[in-house]
């Protein structure tokens, strides 16, 4: 007895010394598993959500942050007697999507429904495709530090995004918002091939990354666009792999790498111990870093699933099987989707290290930057310049300038010409002005380029210019409608050349109607 | 269509007949066809509809203008409540109108009202539904409630599911015996064809993919096509012309144009091939119905079709594949009905119970799950069943018959104590052995009121025609009517032999 008591007090200490470590260093997870003779076996399921003006089965608006409930159609609130209608550009997209992940397409699909009850899933059961998915076996070729490593895909398919509960813990009640219900997702499952966090959060990088040039997917995850489960498991190398966890719904890399080192550790301490990991699914708890079973263990789910009978096959066609009667607009054609699709980001990489001679971490960077890719070929195109400069500019001034700007960071766009980059880099390269000028920001500051937004400042301008010229002021006052706008305009013009164009002009404007407005 | 000629020449308002059929209704109240239709609505229709006859051309204006149909309660109404039959849904209004109802009122045709049908049109001889069960006008005799016989009004004849409509049909039929009209259904296992057949009528199934199935509540998807009940072959003809076409809210209807069928003047059934299936001398099948059945193939003998016997091997398959098929889509269908989205009153004052909703018919229990949870067991199996019925048909069709003649049902109308002996389930396997597996093949079917029994009921005979090609199909019915000379429900008689025993 005492033997085991003391052996019990013994893994109790090492337990608690380990969550010690494994808070110090987290990364090294996977080396202990490794030495204490386990391996970890990660696979990931994720949800992408598809970008497209309607939902996958109903013609109701997929926007983010639109009203609560005001995205949905009688399809998507399941009202008796409401058929499915597939959305073409979803299967598109999702044809895409499978193209870029190098998987073989069924043209012959079908899609299924499977059955569950809960609250924001009002008909009961989603249509998603059991039997014959979209696409299946592909592969995607990602960089882990610095080496290349392949993770095969399982399938794509397509399904309806679920609604969402709002629980309100004060008042006890939960309310459902409609607006997600019915949207498009593709379904990606890998194959169990990962082998850390950071080797899975490196992939669903990648993955990001081709579902962005392809825009298939916004893939905002902080706005839930894509989802990721990830399966862990532990077994000794060649035995067979060990009963797995589910861990759902983790919506950021971070979390995503963090709850898969958790769940290492946690099970890798149920097995030294001698337990058993149960097969459940848990969710991640990302205020205390740890991931906790599901209320509802859903452990053996019987789907029930059937054929969805209100939707046909879908089917897919090549130029030489495309169908010469009918609507050719009705049918999707895979060839020409194919001729669409971008150059694949590993591809990209390759290309800058093999053409020009980029380091594999300078290409990276340059892949990893919407619209750079582009923007380097082209500066690349237009005129000799060499590729050190290029690669320096646009990793390091025009990043710099980048991180401030807004139509950057929503939709990818890069808020200066083509033409003045490329100037500024001849000039560069022609020793005209300093590197350190370069710094473009700090380059505005010091020569007062900066747009001024100070409201007490321009008041005082435009006092000024009305000192100056008392009838204008006088005109203001007698006039009215568009005449009046017009001397209005004649003050924010003057008030602009006096300060060499320092303010803001809209703004500008609005203070001087608004001094006006007050005086009548 | 003998009224929409008197509404033409302006002999009679569309006002005055919908006032006829309303007084009908009224007076038939008993037989319990209608589930739910307001007077002061088909007023305002109908005067629409005599303000188009005043300001149109008659020849621009659809033949279906200011005609009264009735249309189950089953198919969505925009304004006016769609039950199902059901306590589930009862007082429910739809948002949206079915298609075909809306091509209906597009047409201006004037809707009368929502017509019974078992729950969920779950069942064959509406003695399911949650507004009571409804009676066979051949038969019954409308009595005062108070009257001192209120036992004997308990051996009503059942007319099947549908077959309010029916007797709806016929209240609208005004007193000089015009004529008169037509009922929207729906078909999953035979249900317009069925009490159609009870109530001796035309009722026509059409080709699966053919009309719209949006609005129209779920039964079985794979299986349920809106169906037609007229009086007269010509009206169903007219219907179908009208109700046909490819629809974008139902991805399961046919890309592909229609010609309007037109019925020629002489009618001949001379080259035909007409195929009897020998397995559709099914166990129960009544002496009289197999008389009227080899009365009608010597009958396409003389007129110079040929009538061959035929088989079709797995019929007595269909009806065990059907119920397995059925269970599986009613349950998941039926998903969506928790009790929390619907039925917001009763849940209120009421402890919620599914089975209180689910009154007759099982479909929240077990059994029904229990086909679907043994997916490769029964589902699999029964899809393939399915396949080699269809094949029966596909094979039979290519070895040049044009089409098959056979029952509608067992015998004429049952009573309703012999309905209440069994369950919904049993009573449905008898009540659709022949007609479900038309359903199952997807073709097109149409029942024609045959004769009388010795017990004064009608008794009908059933036509499957190939797939899309309900023209021959209407064509060889029309000839078939017209040879048969099949009497109307006099509902003169009906009312005045009625009112005669009251007293």
């Amino acid at each position: 007895m005492r033997g085991i008591n003391s052996l019990l007090t013994y893994s109790r200490i090492r337990k608690y010394l380990s969550r010690f470590i494994q808070c110090r260093h987290r990364s090294t997870a996977v080396e202990v598993a490794k030495n204490r003779g386990w391996e970890p076996v990660i696979g990931l399921e994720i949800h992408a959500q598809i970008t497209s003006k309607s939902k996958l089965f109903s013609t109701a608006g997929t926007e983010y942050k639109a009203p609560v409930n005001s995205q949905v159609a009688f399809m998507d609130s399941a009202l008796p007697g409401t058929l499915p209608v597939l959305n073409q550009r979803c299967v598109e997209a999702g044809v895409l999507t499978a193209l870029a992940l190098k998987s073989d397409i069924n043209y012959e699909s079908y899609f299924d429904r499977k059955h569950y009850f809960y609250a924001d899933m009002p008909s009961g059961y989603q249509i998603t495709q059991q039997r014959r998915p979209l696409a299946k076996s592909g592969h995607v070729t990602y960089l882990l530090d610095k080496t290349q490593r392949q993770a095969r895909i399982i399938q794509l398919q397509l399904e309806q995004d679920s609604g969402k509960s709002l629980h309100d813990t004060n008042q006890h009640i939960s309310l459902i918002d409609l607006n997600r219900a019915g949207v498009g997702l593709m379904e990606i499952v890998t194959e169990p091939d990962f082998t850390s966090g950071t080797d899975a959060r490196a992939f669903v990088k990648e993955l990001i990354l081709i579902l962005t040039l392809l825009e298939t997917c916004r893939c905002k995850m902080e706005e839930g666009n894509l989802r990721v489960d990830a399966s862990i498991s532990l077994h000794k190398p060649n035995t067979p792999l060990g009963t797995r966890c589910e861990v759902k719904n983790l919506n950021s890399l971070g979390f995503l790498e963090k709850a898969i080192e958790y769940e290492i550790n946690r099970q890798l301490d149920v097995l030294t111990e001698g337990g058993e990991v149960e097969n459940e699914t848990r969710m991640f708890l990302s205020d205390e870093g740890r991931t906790v079973p599901m209320r509802d263990k859903e452990k053996v789910h019987d789907y029930r699933f059937m054929p969805e009978p209100n939707l046909l096959p879908l089917r897919l066609y090549t130029n030489s099987t495309l169908p010469s009667e009918g609507d050719s607009s009705q049918n999707i054609n895979v060839d020409l989707l194919k001729e669409w699709l971008p150059v694949d980001p590993m591809e990209r990489r390759n290309r800058l290290v093999h053409d020009f001679q980029l380091s594999m971490l300078h290409a990276n960077q340059i892949v990893n930057m919407p619209g750079y890719w582009e923007l380097f070929y082209n500066l690349k195109k237009a005129s000799e310049r060499s590729t050190k400069h290029i690669t320096s500019v646009l990793l390091k001034e025009l990043a710099e300038v980048l991180k401030f700007s807004a139509s950057y960071e929503l939709n990818s766009e890069i808020p200066i010409k083509l033409e003045q980059l490329g100037d500024v880099i001849d000039l560069l390269l022609k020793e005209c002005i300093i590197n350190s000028e370069l710094d473009v920001v700090k380059a505005i500051a010091t020569r007062g380029l900066r747009l001024s937004r100070d409201a007490t400042e321009m008041e005082a301008a435009v006092d000024e210019v009305l000192k100056e010229s008392r009838d204008l002021e006088d005109k203001i006052k007698k006039t009215s409608g568009k005449k009046q706008q017009r001397y209005l305009s004649a003050v924010v013009k003057e008030v602009m050349r006096k300060s060499n164009n320092k303010y803001d002009a809209v703004l500008l404007l609005d203070i001087v109607t608004e001094r006006f407005k007050d005086d009548k | 269509m003998l009224v929409a000629a008197l509404l033409r020449s302006k002999e009679l308002s569309s006002i005055e007949l919908c006032q006829l059929c309303l007084e009908r209704i009224e007076a038939t109240k008993e037989l319990n066809q209608y589930i739910c239709y307001y007077p002061h609505r088909i007023e305002k229709l109908a005067k629409k509809a005599d303000d188009n006859f005043k300001k149109k051309n008659p020849e621009e204006l659809s033949p279906l203008n200011g005609i009264p149909v009735a249309v189950k309660d089953n198919f969505c109404t925009q304004e006016i409540p769609t039950s199902c039959g059901s306590r589930m849904l009862h007082g429910y209004r739809s948002p949206y109108t079915a298609t075909v109802v809306n091509k209906l009122l597009n047409h201006g045709a004037i809707l009368m009202g929502k017509t019974n049908l078992d729950e969920f049109a779950m069942g064959c001889g509406t003695v399911d539904s949650f507004y009571g069960p409804t009676r066979n006008p051949w038969k019954y005799k409308i009595r005062n409630m108070d009257s001192k016989n209120s036992k004997s009004s308990r051996n009503l004849l059942n007319c099947s599911d549908n077959d309010c409509y029916v007797a709806k049909t016929r209240e609208h039929l005004n007193s000089d015996d015009k004529d008169w009209y037509i009922t929207g259904g729906s078909d999953t296992g035979g249900s317009t064809r069925n009490p159609a057949a009870l109530c001796g009528v035309v009722g026509l199934k059409p080709t699966y993919g053919r009309l719209s199935r949006y609005g129209l509540i779920p039964l079985v998807n794979s299986m349920d096509v809106p169906g037609i009940i007229t009086r007269k072959v010509d009206d169903a003809v007219l219907l179908l012309n009208i109700l046909s076409g490819r629809d974008q809210f139902d991805s399961t209807t046919v890309n592909r144009l229609y010609d309007s069928i037109t019925l020629p003047k002489h009618l001949s059934v001379k080259g035909l091939h007409i195929g009897i299936p020998k397995e559709y001398h099914a166990p129960g099948l009544s002496e009289e119905t197999v008389q009227c059945w080899q009365r009608v193939a010597d009958m396409f003998a003389d007129g110079g079709a040929q009538v061959s016997q035929v088989s079709l091997p797995h019929t007595q398959l269909s009806i065990v594949c059907y119920h397995i098929l059925n269970s599986c889509e009613v349950a998941s269908n039926m998903a969506r009905y928790d009790g929390i989205e619907y039925a917001l009153g009763f849940l209120s004052s009421h402890k919620f119970n599914a089975s209180v909703f689910f009154s007759g018919t099982v479909l929240m229990e077990e059994e029904n799950l229990e086909a679907l949870r043994n997916y490769d067991k029964y589902f699999i199996q029964a899809l393939k069943i399915r396949r080699l019925i269809a094949d029966d048909f596909d094979k039979v069709f290519s070895q040049g018959i044009d089409m098959l003649l056979t029952p509608t049902l067992l015998g004429d109308a049952p009573h309703y104590d012999w309905f209440s002996q069994a369950d919904n389930r049993t009573r449905t396997q008898e009540q659709d052995v022949f007609t479900q597996p038309v359903n199952m093949a997807g073709v097109p079917a149409i029942t024609m009121p045959t004769a009388l029994s010795s017990n004064h009921l009608p008794i009908g005979l059933q036509l499957i025609g190939q797939m899309f090609k309900e023209n021959t199909l209407l064509l060889t019915a029309k000839w078939m009517e017209e040879q048969l000379q099949f009497p109307d429900l006099n509902m003169k008689t009906f009312l005045h032999s009625s009112e005669q025993e009251n007293n």
